[in-house]
């Protein structure tokens, strides 16, 4: 049985969109439309992401099963016919551990001196 | 329709997501739309590029998944298809010679076309490069500009035009000294002509106007002759060379592809004589204009008009007088614009030909392979994968054919534009470039379309039952029968409309050149020479050159007899006058005729029979009372009250009067127009300083025309001596243009007519090999070959048939468009249609009967054993 740890491995780096979906997913459950304009509400609508490239993603992470379908209706039940999503624990994992990469890549890049007069 | 677009995903992931990306899809149009128009528009092109992006990159993941390389089909549909390409390598290459042979020629005519109609003239703002004309009463017919005329208007029109130049083409001057002596184009401008092009010469400078100084002889060269005829000579400004036996300077060398006329290599100046501007009842000058910035073509008309109308003021004529301004472009194409795209849908129809050929041989094909192809799709292939394939083989046909095709263009268009009589305006700039083959591409790509698809439509219908039935026969499904019925049909009406045109156009030729032309040509050579004005400055001088070199020649044994004319019949030139009558005559208003200057010996030479009176003779000096004769078109316009012999006329107002003494037979001055009204002067009592020497030879005339040139050497050595040529070719190459058009489209209809005959014997030989089976059957019952013969014939022959009316309905439409080309042919001539109809027919016949006929020696039990 492998460590939980190196599990998660495989999946680094996630794609950037990617991140962004599980990100969206991580407070609860939502359907496609949802995501995105959670992720152009967080981004302040600097990410715009179509159809395509989100069920693209979408469809990568339930493969890889850090996503899955969720049978049950979330918050806002207007529509029944739309397929919901959340995260699934192993997504979590692999949403935190991208975190921490992304931090440790971040304090070497600070670290350069071409982030002057940024601390 | 975004689920239309959303089949750019694999199959499986629309099941998956379709809804919800659709669904996403729709919220966010509303979103969009709500936004405005410009963000609407930018929302479609996000989400095309989303979809192509990612549908693609879904599919070669999905197939990564697999284990499967994603270009691998396509690899595999290449190598089938050339494997199939290569075992039949018979049928293979006649499919890929159709196509080349289809591309090759439409590539060709769209290279012509795009250099002479479509890239603009290689100087700054065309758009501005005018002509100018003069015209009578009616703007209709406008005509050359006078000398007197011009210089009055260039003065009156500085505010429309930043120049204006006038300029002539002169008979081509003859370069000697170097090598070889060789013939160059020369035109004789105005010093404004290079401001009007607004070119700078690559090296030295344009004329100017102190080359107009008559002891100056500057000259101005092109690139082509530098580089041709020079050697690229680096001194090459302020050399001297050696034009008809004469010395000029160069003094300077035009960029290339910067020549204006096309063809031309010399330029040199336009020098007016005081009688030049005098006189204002000749009018041989070409204009061109450069306008200023803001000005339209309207106020530079205005301007011209204007203009115009103040010289008329001042020098009454006969006439009142106009001028008109058009735009050059225009006016240079205008000419030979009909017949290029004429000949460019010619050539699409061959094409058309050519594919509807492929069309038919892929079907052929592709429904024999019909047991394959079920098979394959009884293993797993789907329709698509199955259309790719024969997409794939059509597709090697095309890469090929549109490569070999591209080359023949290469090889086609320097022939065409070599054989074209005369310059094509814009020759410079034809090329097989870039563009050109980017058509050509464009063109196989699309034939692959047109000729694969449906066959590769038709043959991927595939029912499993079907194929493993026994040999379904000729064309399995009534569609396939229809389509190829059809596109023998189709056939057989481009070409027999291309068939019966080419054959009106032989016959107006015919016709035309029948014409007699009132003089005999055999054996007469005509030799054109020009007496320079400032070694010979009087008229007396000038005569006695001309009258020196007829005693010269005419003393030659092989010389029957020899006299001078200008202009020479059939040359292409000639002069216009009016003249006013003897108002004792009784009436008003001038005599307007065509001129010619002869001495006394024309009629003999060229067998003129005089009709009445007596003609030009050796006492009609400059002292003696001036005398013409006239043709029997002029008396017959002129002298239907009164006898035209003894009427007086004369050239100004107060100028010496010139008695009619003799008419003569009508000499046509070109095989188009009708004789015209024509009076004829001694050219004893004129002041010229060109003629035409004709001579007529006892032999061959061609090979006294080097002893010509040595007589005028020998008595005078710096008189040149320009072109010598016998009549025969001089009226030849009057028509030299409708031969071509004529020899180009009989080569066209030809080439339609080869494919056609192979596309038709093609698809019947295959019929009738298809049924085999069914006429062994009938052989074995007891029918007689040649009754099954006739039964696959007349079933062959029922496309063709409806092709035939079909291509004479055809025919009549396109020879309407001839109908400017014919000459005194109607374009629905019934002869020519019938005999086209009929000689189609016989073709088809043989196309169908041949291989019925080799197929029909069938033994029965053969066949039927085969099943």
């Amino acid at each position: 049985m492998t460590r939980a740890k190196d599990n998660v491995d495989a999946f680094l780096p996630l794609k950037p969109v990617a991140f962004h979906v599980l990100m969206s997913l991580a407070d609860g459950e939502r359907h496609g439309y949802a995501i995105t304009q959670e992720i152009a509400a967080r981004t302040s609508a600097r990410m715009r992401i179509e159809p395509g490239n989100l069920y693209r993603s979408i469809k990568t992470l339930l493969d890889d099963g850090l996503i899955e379908e969720s049978s049950g209706k979330a918050a806002d039940s207007c529509d029944e016919r739309r397929r919901y999503y959340r995260i699934t624990a192993l997504g979590r994992r692999a949403a935190s551990a991208e975190t921490a990469r992304l931090e440790e890549l971040l304090a070497d890049a600070k670290g350069k001196r071409w982030l002057k007069g940024r601390a | 329709m975004y689920r239309l677009l959303l089949r750019a995903f694999p199959r499986e992931f629309r099941r998956q997501f379709g809804t919800d990306m659709t669904a996403l899809f729709a919220e966010r149009r509303r979103d969009a739309r709500r936004a405005g128009a410009g963000q609407y528009l930018a929302f479609w092109s996000r989400t095309l590029i989303d979809i192509t992006r990612h549908g693609v990159a879904e599919r070669r993941a999905m197939k990564r998944k697999r284990g499967e390389s994603p270009m691998r089909s396509f690899f595999q549909d290449m190598r089938f298809a050339l494997r199939l390409f290569r075992r039949r390598p018979g049928l293979s290459a006649t499919a890929v010679m159709t196509l080349a042979l289809g591309i090759g020629v439409n590539v060709a005519m769209f290279s012509v076309i795009n250099g002479v109609l479509l890239r603009d003239l290689p100087f700054p703002h065309p758009e501005r490069l005018v002509r100018v004309g003069e015209t009578g009463t009616s703007t209709d017919n406008w005509q050359p500009f006078n000398a007197g005329n011009y210089v009055d208007v260039q003065r009156e029109t500085g505010d429309a035009f930043q120049a204006l130049a006038a300029y002539r083409i002169v008979p081509a001057a003859t370069l000697t000294g170097i090598g070889e002596a060789v013939k160059a184009g020369t035109v004789a401008v105005r010093p404004e002509f290079f401001d009007v092009l607004a070119t700078a010469p690559a090296m030295g400078r344009p004329l100017t106007a102190t080359d107009l100084d008559t002891s100056s002889r500057s000259v101005v060269i092109s690139d082509g002759f530098w580089r041709g005829k020079l050697g690229s000579d680096p001194q090459v400004v302020g050399r001297s060379v050696e034009l008809d036996g004469q010395q000029w300077t160069i003094v300077g060398v035009l960029a290339p592809d910067a020549e204006y006329p096309s063809g031309v290599e010399l330029w040199k100046p336009m020098v007016f004589s005081a009688n030049d501007l005098a006189q204002r009842n000749s009018w041989s000058l070409n204009v061109i204009g450069r306008l200023r910035p803001s000005i339209t073509l309207e106020q530079a008309n205005a301007s011209a008009k204007r203009a115009m109308s103040l010289v008329a003021a001042s020098h009454p004529g006969p006439e009142p007088r106009s001028a008109i301004v058009v735009n050059l472009r225009e006016d240079t194409v205008s000419l030979v614009r009909r017949d290029l795209v004429f000949v460019q849908g010619v050539t699409a129809l061959i094409l058309l030909i050519a594919c509807a050929n492929l069309g038919n041989l892929l079907l052929a094909t592709a429904t024999a392979r019909h047991r394959e192809f079920s098979v394959r799709a009884a293993i797993g292939a789907g329709r698509a994968r199955l259309v790719r394939q024969m997409l794939a083989e059509s597709f090697v046909i095309s890469a090929i054919g549109g490569s070999i095709g591209a080359a023949l263009a290469f090889l086609i268009v320097p022939a065409l534009v070599a054989a074209y009589p005369g310059s094509l305006p814009g020759r410079e700039r034809i090329g097989v470039s870039g563009f050109e083959l980017v058509v050509a591409i464009g063109a196989a790509l699309l034939t692959n379309v047109m000729f694969g698809l449906a066959p590769a439509l038709l043959a991927s219908r595939t029912k499993l039952t079907n194929a493993l039935r026994p040999s379904p026969g000729a064309g399995a499904s009534p569609i396939a029968r229809w389509l190829r019925n059809g596109l023998v049909t189709a056939e057989v009406v481009m070409t027999l409309s291309l068939v019966a045109g080419a054959g009106l156009l032989i016959k107006s030729f015919a016709t035309l050149t029948a014409q007699p032309v009132g003089f005999d040509t055999r054996n007469v050579l005509a030799a054109y020479m020009q007496v320079p004005t400032p070694r010979f400055p009087t008229e007396g001088e000038r005569l006695r050159v001309f009258e020196s070199l007829l005693d010269r020649l005419a003393q030659e044994p092989d010389v029957e007899s020899v006299a001078t004319t200008l202009p020479l019949p059939f040359d292409g030139s000639g002069t216009g006058l009016a003249l006013r009558w003897d108002p004792a005559l009784g009436f008003s208003g001038s005599a307007a005729a065509s001129a010619r200057f002869v001495s006394p010996r024309y009629a003999d030479v060229l067998s003129v029979p005089l009709l009445r009176g007596r003609f030009i003779a050796k006492d009609d000096r400059p002292e003696a009372p001036l005398v013409a004769v006239v043709n029997e078109s002029f008396s017959r316009q002129y002298g239907r009250t009164r006898d035209v012999i003894g009427m007086r006329m004369r050239r100004t107002e107060n100028g010496p009067w010139i008695t009619i003494v003799g008419i003569v037979a009508d000499v046509r001055a070109n095989f188009l127009q009708k004789p015209r009204p024509e009076i004829v002067f001694p050219v004893a009592q004129t002041a010229l300083a060109a003629g035409n020497f004709i001579i007529k030879t006892r032999s061959n005339p061609t090979q006294f025309a080097h002893r010509v040139r040595q007589v005028a050497h020998d008595a005078y050595p710096n008189v040149p001596m320009g072109r010598i040529e016998p009549m025969d070719v001089i009226v030849g190459d009057s028509v030299a243009q409708r031969r071509f058009n004529m020899s180009l489209l009989v080569a066209l209809a030809l080439l339609a007519l080869l494919l056609s005959v192979i596309g038709i014997y093609g698809v019947m030989a295959y019929v009738v090999t298809q049924r085999r089976r069914e006429m062994g059957i009938r052989v074995a019952l007891g029918a007689h070959p040649a009754q099954v013969q006739a039964l696959v014939v007349r079933q062959g022959l029922i496309p063709i048939v409806i092709g035939i009316a079909g291509g004479l309905a055809g025919a009549w439409f396109l020879t309407a468009l001839l109908t400017k080309e014919l000459f005194e042919i109607k374009p629905h001539d019934p002869w020519t249609l019938a005999a086209s109809a009929v000689a189609f027919l016989a073709v088809g016949l043989a196309a169908c009967w041949l291989p019925a006929r080799s197929s029909s020696r069938v033994n029965p039990v053969e066949v039927l054993r085969a099943e």
